[in-house]
């Protein structure tokens, strides 16, 4: 697998979660957290495409699944005693119920837990998931990646349930934001 | 009562329960990391952050219902309160919730002191 970004000098967690027609990847990195900023930004473009798999999932934007992203990232903070950074969000993706936010959480715990190089030694709820990771650390030029741990990807989410989302440039069209990842 | 209310916006099942051991606050609870909510009444309910490890506030009340503040906080013995923010990804209040939260904190038996940690974060 090919990861393209954009040049940067942060290390980038990339966690995907699979459960049983379901499943969810997100990518995290930590930065500094200045006194009254937000703890959690996005980046430039943020990879965020997700699809429902029930009525009340379908019905979720951003801000529902980041309520995730922000508990999960929170708490492994909290239960690894790591002073506080700001989490930034690279990639939102997959395909979950609407009961399925705590897998958001779950996820993001483990890819702060990894960004701070510690074992996730706290409790998660992760029964009926698999998990697979990847870090991708910064390159000298160019900013391409190499890590085939995370392949086969998962399947793609149907596009009448797909939500996409770009903060830079409006809506995405989803080839384009899904090449970014794929050979 | 205030001001705003937020409804839930991560995990707005309304068939989520309340947590059994979600509880008010008081200052006979033991010390630890808690996450609280305040419903629109005023009350503060907490939860220890280890009966629910990570995706919390959401059964703080259950059933969707709406707040006026959430966050975490770090308790001390005898009701002192030692760090309190507005972090909650199910509700994201803004900073000046907090005002809500410590009032009702306060009036639940909390004590505040010059070494209590206050941290905002932008909604």
């Amino acid at each position: 697998m090919t990861l393209l970004t954009k040049p940067d000098n942060r290390v980038i967690c990339r966690i995907q979660l699979t459960g049983e027609g379901r499943w969810v990847r997100l990518a995290l990195s930590l930065g500094g957290l200045a006194p009254a900023s937000r703890f959690l930004i996005y980046s430039e473009p943020l990879l965020y495409e997700m699809a429902g798999v029930d009525e009340m999932a379908r019905e979720y934007g951003l801000s529902s699944w980041q309520g995730g992203v922000i508990s999960g990232a929170r708490y492994a903070f909290r239960a690894l005693k790591a002073p506080l950074q700001q989490v930034c969000l690279h990639e939102l993706r997959g395909q979950l119920g609407s009961g399925d936010v705590g897998a958001v959480s779950s996820a993001a715990a483990l890819a702060v837990a990894r960004l701070l190089a510690r074992p996730a030694e706290f409790p998660l709820n992760l029964e009926g998931w698999t998990s697979e990771e990847e870090t991708s650390h910064p390159q000298p030029a160019e900013g391409i990646s190499q890590s085939g741990k995370m392949e086969p990807s998962p399947p793609e989410p149907t596009q009448e349930n797909v939500e996409n989302h770009s903060r830079s440039s409006g809506n995405t069209d989803s080839n384009e934001a899904t090449r970014n990842l794929s050979d | 009562m205030p001001l705003t209310a937020y409804a839930p916006l991560g995990d707005p099942d309304p068939n989520h329960r309340r947590h059994r051991e979600s509880r008010r606050f008081s200052d006979d609870l033991p010390a630890g990391d808690y996450v609280f909510v305040q419903d629109v009444l005023g009350i503060v309910h907490v939860l220890r952050q280890d009966q629910q490890p990570g995706h919390a506030h959401h059964v703080v009340l259950g059933r969707a219902r709406p707040a006026v503040s959430a966050g975490e906080l770090i308790l001390g013995e005898g009701g002192v309160i030692l760090e309190i923010n507005n972090l909650s990804g199910t509700f994201q209040c803004s900073p000046d919730s907090l005002f809500a939260a410590i009032g009702g904190l306060i009036r639940q038996g909390a004590t505040f002191n010059n070494a209590t940690q206050i941290r905002e974060f932008p909604s």
